[in-house]
Protein backbone atom coordinates (compact mmCIF):
# COMPACT_ATOMS: atom_id res chain seq x y z
CA UNK A 1 0.00 0.00 0.00
CA UNK A 2 1.45 3.43 -0.95
CA UNK A 3 1.99 6.01 1.80
CA UNK A 4 -1.54 6.97 2.89
CA UNK A 5 -0.15 9.92 4.92
CA UNK A 6 0.93 11.63 1.72
CA UNK A 7 -2.50 11.04 0.17
CA UNK A 8 -4.22 12.53 3.20
CA UNK A 9 -2.21 15.66 2.59
CA UNK A 10 -3.56 15.62 -0.95
CA UNK A 11 -7.09 15.22 0.42
CA UNK A 12 -6.59 18.43 2.39
CA UNK A 13 -5.37 20.14 -0.75
CA UNK A 14 -8.45 18.89 -2.54
CA UNK A 15 -10.71 20.29 0.20
CA UNK A 16 -9.01 23.67 -0.12
CA UNK A 17 -9.05 23.70 -3.94
CA UNK A 18 -5.27 23.78 -3.93
CA UNK A 19 -4.72 20.49 -5.72
CA UNK A 20 -3.39 20.39 -9.29
CA UNK A 21 -4.61 18.12 -12.08
CA UNK A 22 -1.89 15.45 -11.82
CA UNK A 23 -2.19 15.25 -8.01
CA UNK A 24 -5.94 14.88 -8.28
CA UNK A 25 -5.56 12.06 -10.79
CA UNK A 26 -3.09 10.29 -8.49
CA UNK A 27 -5.41 10.72 -5.51
CA UNK A 28 -8.43 9.34 -7.36
CA UNK A 29 -6.46 6.28 -8.42
CA UNK A 30 -5.37 5.74 -4.84
CA UNK A 31 -8.85 6.17 -3.39
CA UNK A 32 -10.25 3.59 -5.78
CA UNK A 33 -7.92 1.06 -4.16
CA UNK A 34 -7.76 2.25 -0.55
CA UNK A 35 -10.93 2.00 1.49
CA UNK A 36 -9.40 3.85 4.50
CA UNK A 37 -8.47 6.89 2.46
CA UNK A 38 -11.85 6.83 0.73
CA UNK A 39 -13.55 6.93 4.15
CA UNK A 40 -11.13 9.61 5.27
CA UNK A 41 -12.07 11.72 2.26
CA UNK A 42 -15.80 11.28 2.94
CA UNK A 43 -15.39 12.22 6.58
CA UNK A 44 -13.23 15.21 5.67
CA UNK A 45 -15.86 16.53 3.29
CA UNK A 46 -18.58 16.09 5.94
CA UNK A 47 -16.46 17.77 8.61
CA UNK A 48 -15.68 20.72 6.39
CA UNK A 49 -19.37 21.11 5.62
CA UNK A 50 -20.27 20.90 9.31
CA UNK A 51 -17.74 23.56 10.24
CA UNK A 52 -18.78 25.92 7.47
CA UNK A 53 -22.44 25.54 8.46
CA UNK A 54 -21.97 26.36 12.13
CA UNK A 55 -24.39 29.17 13.04
CA UNK A 56 -22.68 32.52 12.95
CA UNK A 57 -22.59 34.38 16.23
CA UNK A 58 -23.60 38.02 16.03
CA UNK A 59 -22.94 41.02 18.22
CA UNK A 60 -25.68 42.19 20.59
CA UNK A 61 -28.15 44.90 19.65
CA UNK A 62 -26.40 47.33 22.00
CA UNK A 63 -22.99 46.78 20.43
CA UNK A 64 -22.85 50.14 18.59
CA UNK A 65 -24.08 52.14 21.58
CA UNK A 66 -21.58 50.45 23.89
CA UNK A 67 -18.75 50.99 21.41
CA UNK A 68 -19.59 54.67 21.05
CA UNK A 69 -19.65 55.05 24.84
CA UNK A 70 -16.29 53.31 25.08
CA UNK A 71 -14.76 55.55 22.42
CA UNK A 72 -16.14 58.64 24.16
CA UNK A 73 -14.68 57.45 27.47
CA UNK A 74 -11.35 56.86 25.77
CA UNK A 75 -11.42 60.36 24.23
CA UNK A 76 -12.20 61.91 27.62
CA UNK A 77 -9.38 59.97 29.24
CA UNK A 78 -6.99 61.27 26.59
CA UNK A 79 -8.23 64.82 27.18
CA UNK A 80 -7.77 64.45 30.95
CA UNK A 81 -4.24 63.20 30.41
CA UNK A 82 -3.47 66.39 28.47
CA UNK A 83 -4.74 68.57 31.31
CA UNK A 84 -3.25 66.51 34.11
CA UNK A 85 -0.24 68.83 34.69
CA UNK A 86 -2.74 71.60 35.52
CA UNK A 87 -4.83 69.46 37.79
CA UNK A 88 -3.54 69.80 41.35
CA UNK A 89 -5.51 67.72 43.84
CA UNK A 90 -4.21 68.59 47.33
CA UNK A 91 -5.12 71.80 49.11
CA UNK A 92 -1.57 72.47 50.35
CA UNK A 93 -0.19 72.03 46.87
CA UNK A 94 -2.90 74.33 45.52
CA UNK A 95 -1.92 77.05 47.99
CA UNK A 96 1.78 76.65 47.20
CA UNK A 97 1.05 76.76 43.48
CA UNK A 98 -1.09 79.91 43.86
CA UNK A 99 1.64 81.58 45.95
CA UNK A 100 4.28 80.88 43.34
CA UNK A 101 2.01 82.29 40.62
CA UNK A 102 1.39 85.45 42.68
CA UNK A 103 5.10 85.97 43.45
CA UNK A 104 6.05 85.52 39.82
CA UNK A 105 3.32 87.94 38.70
CA UNK A 106 4.46 90.58 41.23
CA UNK A 107 8.07 90.23 40.16
CA UNK A 108 7.17 90.56 36.48
CA UNK A 109 5.19 93.81 36.95
CA UNK A 110 7.40 95.12 39.75
CA UNK A 111 7.96 98.90 39.41
CA UNK A 112 11.41 98.68 41.01
CA UNK A 113 12.51 96.43 38.23
CA UNK A 114 14.05 93.83 40.53
CA UNK A 115 14.06 91.32 37.75
CA UNK A 116 14.91 92.57 34.34
CA UNK A 117 13.43 90.82 31.38
CA UNK A 118 16.19 89.08 29.53
CA UNK A 119 14.20 87.94 26.56
CA UNK A 120 14.49 89.84 23.32
CA UNK A 121 17.48 90.80 21.26
CA UNK A 122 20.28 92.75 22.84
CA UNK A 123 22.29 95.23 20.82
CA UNK A 124 25.42 97.05 21.89
CA UNK A 125 25.85 100.71 20.97
CA UNK A 126 29.27 100.97 19.49
CA UNK A 127 29.35 103.65 16.87
CA UNK A 128 28.37 107.28 16.86
CA UNK A 129 27.25 108.94 13.65
CA UNK A 130 28.33 112.43 12.63
CA UNK A 131 24.81 113.53 11.77
CA UNK A 132 23.28 115.99 14.24
CA UNK A 133 19.92 117.78 14.12
CA UNK A 134 17.24 119.11 16.52
CA UNK A 135 19.58 118.76 19.50
CA UNK A 136 19.49 114.95 19.19
CA UNK A 137 22.19 112.66 17.88
CA UNK A 138 21.71 109.68 15.71
CA UNK A 139 23.60 106.53 16.64
CA UNK A 140 24.29 103.47 14.61
CA UNK A 141 23.81 100.42 16.78
CA UNK A 142 25.36 97.05 15.88
CA UNK A 143 22.92 94.59 14.37
CA UNK A 144 19.93 96.82 15.21
CA UNK A 145 17.73 97.12 12.14
CA UNK A 146 17.61 100.94 12.24
CA UNK A 147 19.65 103.80 13.55
CA UNK A 148 18.26 105.38 16.70
CA UNK A 149 17.79 108.94 17.77
CA UNK A 150 18.90 109.79 21.33
CA UNK A 151 19.30 112.99 23.36
CA UNK A 152 22.75 114.08 24.58
CA UNK A 153 21.28 114.00 28.12
CA UNK A 154 20.89 110.23 27.78
CA UNK A 155 24.67 109.94 28.03
CA UNK A 156 25.44 112.12 31.04
CA UNK A 157 27.48 109.52 32.86
CA UNK A 158 27.43 106.75 30.33
CA UNK A 159 29.88 106.02 27.61
CA UNK A 160 28.50 104.89 24.31
CA UNK A 161 30.19 101.49 24.64
CA UNK A 162 28.39 100.61 27.86
CA UNK A 163 24.86 101.08 26.54
CA UNK A 164 22.60 98.16 25.78
CA UNK A 165 19.26 97.99 24.00
CA UNK A 166 16.81 95.36 25.17
CA UNK A 167 13.24 95.21 23.94
CA UNK A 168 13.43 98.70 22.49
CA UNK A 169 14.63 100.23 25.79
CA UNK A 170 18.07 101.64 26.47
CA UNK A 171 19.96 100.45 29.57
CA UNK A 172 23.30 101.38 31.12
CA UNK A 173 25.81 98.90 32.45
CA UNK A 174 24.12 98.81 35.88
CA UNK A 175 20.92 97.71 34.12
CA UNK A 176 19.13 100.99 34.82
CA UNK A 177 16.77 102.19 32.14
CA UNK A 178 17.91 105.36 30.42
CA UNK A 179 15.00 105.61 28.05
CA UNK A 180 12.11 103.25 27.40
CA UNK A 181 11.46 104.21 23.82
CA UNK A 182 14.33 103.99 21.44
CA UNK A 183 13.15 105.71 18.32
CA UNK A 184 14.45 104.25 15.10
CA UNK A 185 15.48 106.83 12.53
CA UNK A 186 15.83 106.26 8.84
CA UNK A 187 18.77 108.03 7.19
CA UNK B 1 -17.91 59.49 -14.10
CA UNK B 2 -17.80 55.90 -15.28
CA UNK B 3 -19.69 52.96 -13.82
CA UNK B 4 -16.72 51.66 -11.85
CA UNK B 5 -16.17 54.96 -10.12
CA UNK B 6 -19.84 55.12 -9.25
CA UNK B 7 -19.67 51.66 -7.76
CA UNK B 8 -16.55 52.59 -5.82
CA UNK B 9 -18.31 55.59 -4.34
CA UNK B 10 -21.36 53.65 -3.25
CA UNK B 11 -19.41 50.61 -2.09
CA UNK B 12 -15.89 51.70 -1.13
CA UNK B 13 -13.28 49.06 -0.37
CA UNK B 14 -12.08 48.53 3.21
CA UNK B 15 -8.79 50.15 2.27
CA UNK B 16 -10.59 53.25 0.97
CA UNK B 17 -12.62 53.44 4.15
CA UNK B 18 -9.62 53.24 6.46
CA UNK B 19 -7.86 55.87 4.36
CA UNK B 20 -10.87 58.16 4.72
CA UNK B 21 -10.96 57.45 8.44
CA UNK B 22 -7.26 58.32 8.71
CA UNK B 23 -8.19 61.66 7.16
CA UNK B 24 -10.77 62.24 9.90
CA UNK B 25 -13.97 60.84 8.34
CA UNK B 26 -15.86 59.25 11.26
CA UNK B 27 -18.60 57.98 8.95
CA UNK B 28 -15.96 55.75 7.30
CA UNK B 29 -15.17 54.28 10.74
CA UNK B 30 -18.86 53.58 11.29
CA UNK B 31 -19.02 51.77 7.97
CA UNK B 32 -16.07 49.59 9.01
CA UNK B 33 -17.87 48.82 12.27
CA UNK B 34 -20.98 47.83 10.31
CA UNK B 35 -18.94 45.59 7.98
CA UNK B 36 -16.79 43.85 10.54
CA UNK B 37 -18.61 43.67 13.86
CA UNK B 38 -20.40 40.36 13.21
CA UNK B 39 -17.52 38.80 11.28
CA UNK B 40 -15.15 39.51 14.14
CA UNK B 41 -17.72 38.43 16.71
CA UNK B 42 -18.05 35.01 15.11
CA UNK B 43 -14.29 34.73 14.75
CA UNK B 44 -13.51 35.69 18.35
CA UNK B 45 -16.40 33.66 19.75
CA UNK B 46 -14.89 30.53 18.24
CA UNK B 47 -11.75 31.20 20.27
CA UNK B 48 -13.36 32.12 23.55
CA UNK B 49 -16.72 30.37 23.46
CA UNK B 50 -18.05 33.04 25.75
CA UNK B 51 -20.35 35.63 24.28
CA UNK B 52 -19.68 38.43 26.79
CA UNK B 53 -15.92 38.07 26.59
CA UNK B 54 -16.04 37.78 22.81
CA UNK B 55 -18.06 40.97 22.46
CA UNK B 56 -15.67 42.73 24.80
CA UNK B 57 -12.70 41.66 22.67
CA UNK B 58 -14.47 42.83 19.49
CA UNK B 59 -15.14 46.21 21.12
CA UNK B 60 -11.50 46.42 22.17
CA UNK B 61 -10.47 45.59 18.58
CA UNK B 62 -12.53 48.50 17.25
CA UNK B 63 -11.18 50.74 19.98
CA UNK B 64 -7.63 49.82 18.90
CA UNK B 65 -8.60 50.64 15.32
CA UNK B 66 -9.94 54.00 16.46
CA UNK B 67 -6.88 54.75 18.56
CA UNK B 68 -4.23 53.42 16.17
CA UNK B 69 -5.85 54.24 12.84
CA UNK B 70 -2.57 55.70 11.57
CA UNK B 71 -0.65 52.46 12.23
CA UNK B 72 -2.37 50.86 9.26
CA UNK B 73 -0.19 51.12 6.15
CA UNK B 74 -1.61 50.59 2.71
CA UNK B 75 0.79 47.72 1.97
CA UNK B 76 -1.35 45.27 4.00
CA UNK B 77 -4.87 44.13 3.27
CA UNK B 78 -7.13 45.79 5.82
CA UNK B 79 -9.05 42.62 6.72
CA UNK B 80 -5.81 40.73 7.43
CA UNK B 81 -4.45 43.55 9.57
CA UNK B 82 -7.71 43.81 11.46
CA UNK B 83 -8.10 40.07 12.02
CA UNK B 84 -4.53 40.01 13.36
CA UNK B 85 -5.46 42.56 16.03
CA UNK B 86 -8.58 40.57 16.96
CA UNK B 87 -6.69 37.24 17.03
CA UNK B 88 -3.98 38.69 19.27
CA UNK B 89 -6.53 40.15 21.66
CA UNK B 90 -8.46 36.87 21.75
CA UNK B 91 -5.26 34.95 22.50
CA UNK B 92 -4.33 37.44 25.22
CA UNK B 93 -7.78 36.88 26.72
CA UNK B 94 -7.22 33.12 26.63
CA UNK B 95 -3.87 33.51 28.37
CA UNK B 96 -5.46 35.75 31.01
CA UNK B 97 -8.15 33.15 31.50
CA UNK B 98 -5.56 30.45 31.95
CA UNK B 99 -3.49 32.56 34.34
CA UNK B 100 -6.43 33.40 36.53
CA UNK B 101 -7.41 29.71 36.51
CA UNK B 102 -11.01 30.67 36.24
CA UNK B 103 -12.87 27.77 37.69
CA UNK B 104 -16.30 28.88 36.69
CA UNK B 105 -16.09 30.36 33.28
CA UNK B 106 -19.59 31.34 32.40
CA UNK B 107 -19.74 29.30 29.28
CA UNK B 108 -22.44 30.20 26.86
CA UNK B 109 -24.49 27.06 26.73
CA UNK B 110 -26.52 26.12 23.73
CA UNK B 111 -29.64 26.53 25.86
CA UNK B 112 -29.18 30.21 26.63
CA UNK B 113 -27.56 31.44 23.45
CA UNK B 114 -29.33 34.19 21.56
CA UNK B 115 -27.65 34.07 18.18
CA UNK B 116 -29.43 33.19 15.01
CA UNK B 117 -30.54 29.67 14.38
CA UNK B 118 -29.95 28.96 10.70
CA UNK B 119 -33.04 26.98 9.87
CA UNK B 120 -36.18 28.17 11.58
CA UNK B 121 -38.27 25.55 9.84
CA UNK B 122 -36.71 22.77 11.93
CA UNK B 123 -39.07 20.89 14.22
CA UNK B 124 -38.41 21.31 17.98
CA UNK B 125 -36.87 17.82 18.15
CA UNK B 126 -34.59 18.49 15.22
CA UNK B 127 -33.73 21.92 16.63
CA UNK B 128 -32.63 20.38 19.92
CA UNK B 129 -30.67 17.76 18.06
CA UNK B 130 -29.08 20.43 15.85
CA UNK B 131 -28.19 22.51 18.93
CA UNK B 132 -26.63 19.52 20.63
CA UNK B 133 -24.57 18.73 17.54
CA UNK B 134 -23.45 22.34 17.38
CA UNK B 135 -22.42 22.31 21.03
CA UNK B 136 -20.44 19.12 20.56
CA UNK B 137 -18.62 20.56 17.52
CA UNK B 138 -17.80 23.79 19.32
CA UNK B 139 -16.62 21.90 22.40
CA UNK B 140 -14.33 19.73 20.29
CA UNK B 141 -12.92 22.78 18.50
CA UNK B 142 -12.26 24.33 21.91
CA UNK B 143 -10.45 21.22 23.06
CA UNK B 144 -7.97 21.42 20.17
CA UNK B 145 -4.55 22.83 21.06
CA UNK B 146 -4.49 26.57 20.26
CA UNK B 147 -2.09 26.19 17.31
CA UNK B 148 -4.55 23.86 15.56
CA UNK B 149 -7.67 25.64 16.72
CA UNK B 150 -6.63 29.00 15.27
CA UNK B 151 -5.92 27.62 11.79
CA UNK B 152 -9.15 25.58 11.75
CA UNK B 153 -11.19 28.63 12.77
CA UNK B 154 -9.53 30.80 10.15
CA UNK B 155 -9.63 28.26 7.33
CA UNK B 156 -12.79 26.21 7.83
CA UNK B 157 -15.03 28.68 9.64
CA UNK B 158 -13.84 32.08 8.45
CA UNK B 159 -12.83 30.78 5.00
CA UNK B 160 -9.52 32.66 4.98
CA UNK B 161 -6.94 31.78 2.33
CA UNK B 162 -3.60 30.17 3.27
CA UNK B 163 -1.86 33.48 2.58
CA UNK B 164 -4.23 35.41 4.82
CA UNK B 165 -3.69 32.88 7.62
CA UNK B 166 0.10 33.27 7.19
CA UNK B 167 -0.23 37.03 7.59
CA UNK B 168 -2.68 36.91 10.48
CA UNK B 169 -0.73 34.36 12.53
CA UNK B 170 2.69 35.37 11.25
CA UNK B 171 3.74 31.79 10.49
CA UNK B 172 5.13 30.25 7.26
CA UNK B 173 2.72 28.78 4.71
CA UNK B 174 4.16 25.27 5.19
CA UNK B 175 3.33 25.46 8.89
CA UNK B 176 -0.18 26.69 8.08
CA UNK B 177 -0.79 23.73 5.77
CA UNK B 178 0.58 21.12 8.13
CA UNK B 179 -1.37 22.55 11.09
CA UNK B 180 -4.60 22.56 9.06
CA UNK B 181 -3.87 18.97 8.07
CA UNK B 182 -3.22 17.82 11.61
CA UNK B 183 -6.02 19.90 13.10
CA UNK B 184 -8.56 18.40 10.74
CA UNK B 185 -7.29 14.89 11.48
CA UNK B 186 -7.65 15.46 15.22
CA UNK B 187 -11.09 16.99 14.86
CA UNK B 188 -12.21 14.20 12.56
CA UNK B 189 -11.11 11.67 15.12
CA UNK B 190 -12.92 13.50 17.93
CA UNK B 191 -16.12 13.96 15.94
CA UNK B 192 -16.10 10.56 14.25
CA UNK B 193 -19.38 9.47 15.85
CA UNK B 194 -21.11 12.66 14.76
CA UNK B 195 -19.74 12.57 11.24
CA UNK B 196 -20.74 8.97 10.70
CA UNK B 197 -24.28 9.43 12.01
Amino acid sequence: MPDCYEFRKLINKLLDNEIDHSEEKKLREHIDNCIDCKKYLERSIKLKKMLSQLPRVKTSKDFNILLRARIRREANRERNKLFKPFFIPHRAVKIAFASVVIIISVLIINPFNLIRKDEGNQFTVSEQSDNQFDGRIQYVIDKYPNSVSLSRDDFKENTVDSLIIKNDSLYNQRNNIITTHVTPVNF
Amino acid sequence: MNKNNKENNTNPSDEELIERFQEGDIYAFEQLVYRYKDRLMNFVYNFLKNRVEAEDVVQETFLRLYRNRHSYKKIAKFSTWFYTIAANLAKTELRKRKRKSLLSISKMGVEDKDYDIPDLTLSPEKKVSSNIREKIIRDKIEELPLKFREVIILRDIEQCSYEEICDILNIPIGTVKSRINRGRQKLQKELKHLIEE
